[in-house]
């Protein structure tokens, strides 16, 4: 049972997060501040307007809200600083000399600490769309509903091979945090965090498309809306490519980065 | 007084030495530092002007008030990253580990040293790239600078900064009292991010009421670029005044309570 090792791990995270329950309840409400400072940037910006590159206000904060429900679920940002630290004072070793993958114990980690805040976050998103129901526009229909949901979950693997990618770094530099702020910048801007990427103008959305950051938070939310502008298997074809090319990225940089370690931390 | 103020310049000034030549082992991470910074104003310039071609103003703001707006953020926020920022972000974990033991018996103001411990040379890029920044949208906007308006406006920076450091502090220095504030330090994090994306023009009733009077993030911005590009009026600045100077003094207050329940190694 070679899943076993990374169900503890699960297991252990998800307690982890669970002792600090307090703090993770009062960040799940925050976050929730964040779809309010949306919805009076996006007032004011709608005005008397009624639609906005095809949205609705209320499209648009449903959109909001999406996106930062699925960021707050992606919580592989950790990996990086603990790969850091673990590199930095020598203790990645464990890693090195015990039969675990890596990469593996971050997937569980991750999920783990997700699976807490899929928690706390349904219960303080529910609460936002109870209060604000008039704001709030369901799936376009079930098979979207589905499909988003799908799309969103390899979203999550996606960020957290990217993330995994930028952990890696560390093995190079001291100081991650500049590499990693750089990348996470990139990110926010790409995944249509800052803004729906349909603002974007035609050119620069289509380049995106390419890349797999449209996939990650845009794409689910465009296709629960019901206004995806790629067709699905194109898109999955998309997300699956990249998927491959960071995960042989990945193996390849793990082997080379190893060579770089010491092991007796800096 | 003079000479307190003479000591603690030279302090600073040794403590800015001492960090510049750590800094030099490591020049990568100066340049690191100045270009995400330019690379979140860049996305952010790039979201706004996105945004506009669908509106003509936020409620009343044009994009040049917008770049000058983002302009005016990163001046401050690079002040700030480049003086005290990377000193009171690890105020936590000092109370907790009892590293503050250290800073306590210095014959120092404790707040002062924990501040200004932690210069940031890289981040003063920042302010640099900032004053070019509201120069372009001064220009792109065609408003008018008068050596008067530009007085008023470093002032004004100069407050916001003293603000936001304020109101930073005010929040760290809650670890005194409890064992783990990360829930806190996001909200804080978030909500200077929403200073630097939100002009405080987008804000109505109640909203305003919080984020310009209760917790001022809405006006670390917006004040100066307001001044600057379209103008304040005596009452709007006794108004700023008086919510910076109720702050400062607070956070001065608050943290000296603290510092009185500091118990030691793990706090």
């Amino acid at each position: 049972m070679w899943w076993k090792k990374y169900t503890a791990v699960m297991k252990t995270s998800f307690k982890e997060t669970l002792a600090y329950r307090f703090d993770a309840l009062t960040a799940s409400l925050f976050s929730v501040m964040r779809i309010w400072l949306a919805w009076l940037l996006w007032k004011a910006i709608y005005g008397e307007k009624e639609i906005i590159a095809g949205y609705t206000f209320p499209m648009m904060l449903t959109y909001y809200l999406l996106i930062t429900f699925l960021s707050r679920l992606a919580r592989s940002e950790g990996i990086v600083w603990e790969t850091a630290e673990e590199v930095r004072s020598g203790t990645f070793n464990k890693y090195i000399v015990r039969p675990v993958s890596h990469f593996g114990y971050a997937l569980a980690r991750s999920a783990g600490k997700g699976s807490f805040s899929l928690l706390t976050d349904s219960l303080a998103f529910l609460l936002w769309i109870l209060i604000f129901r008039n704001s709030f526009v369901p799936p376009v229909g079930w098979p979207e509903g589905l499909q988003a949901a799908g799309f969103a979950a390899l979203g999550l693997f996606t960020t957290l091979q990217i993330h995994y990618l930028t952990a890696l770094i560390s093995f190079k530099t001291v100081d991650i945090a500049g590499p990693w702020f750089f990348i996470k910048n990139f990110m926010d801007f790409l995944t249509g965090a800052f803004i729906p990427l349909v603002l974007l103008p035609g050119v620069l959305q289509k380049a995106v498309s390419l890349t797999p950051f449209y996939y990650i938070l845009y794409y689910p939310a465009s296709l629960y809306l019901g206004q995806e502008t790629e067709k699905t298997g194109t898109a999955l074809a998309v997300i699956l490519f990249w998927n491959g090319v960071f995960w042989g990225l990945r193996r390849l940089q793990y082997r080379r980065m190893l060579r770089f370690y010491e092991g007796v931390g800096v | 007084m003079k000479g307190t103020i003479r000591r603690y310049l030279r302090l600073t000034g040794m403590l800015m030495k001492m960090k510049i030549s750590r800094d030099m082992v490591y020049s990568l991470n100066f340049w690191i530092a100045f270009v995400v910074d330019l690379l979140l104003f860049l996305f952010l310039l790039l979201s706004f002007t996105f945004v506009y071609r669908y509106t003509d103003s936020i409620n009343g703001w044009t994009l040049p008030q917008i770049i000058v707006f983002m302009g005016t953020f990163t001046i401050v926020d690079g002040l700030g990253m480049g003086t005290w920022f990377f000193g009171i972000i690890s105020l936590p974990e000092k109370i907790r580990t009892g590293a503050l033991d250290m800073r306590i018996t210095k014959p120092v103001d404790t707040q002062f040293l924990v501040s200004a411990e932690s210069f940031n040379p890289g981040s003063f890029l920042g302010p640099v790239a900032g004053a070019f920044i509201v120069r372009y949208g001064m220009k792109a906007g065609n408003f008018a600078l008068t050596p008067e308006k530009l007085a008023g406006y470093l002032l004004l920076v100069l407050m916001m900064y003293l603000l936001m450091y304020s109101l930073s502090l005010l929040v760290m220095t809650c670890a005194f009292f409890f064992v783990k504030i990360d829930a806190l330090i996001q909200a804080e994090e978030s909500a200077v991010e929403f200073a630097f994306r939100i002009p405080g023009t987008a804000f109505r009733g109640a909203a305003k009421f919080v984020f310009m009077v209760l917790i001022p993030y809405g006006l670390i911005a917006t004040v100066p670029t307001q001044f600057l590009t379209a103008g304040l009026n005596w009452g709007q600045g006794a108004a700023v005044t008086a919510i910076t100077l109720f702050f400062v003094t607070a956070t001065r207050l608050f943290f000296r309570f603290g510092l009185s329940r500091y118990s030691s190694a793990g706090g």
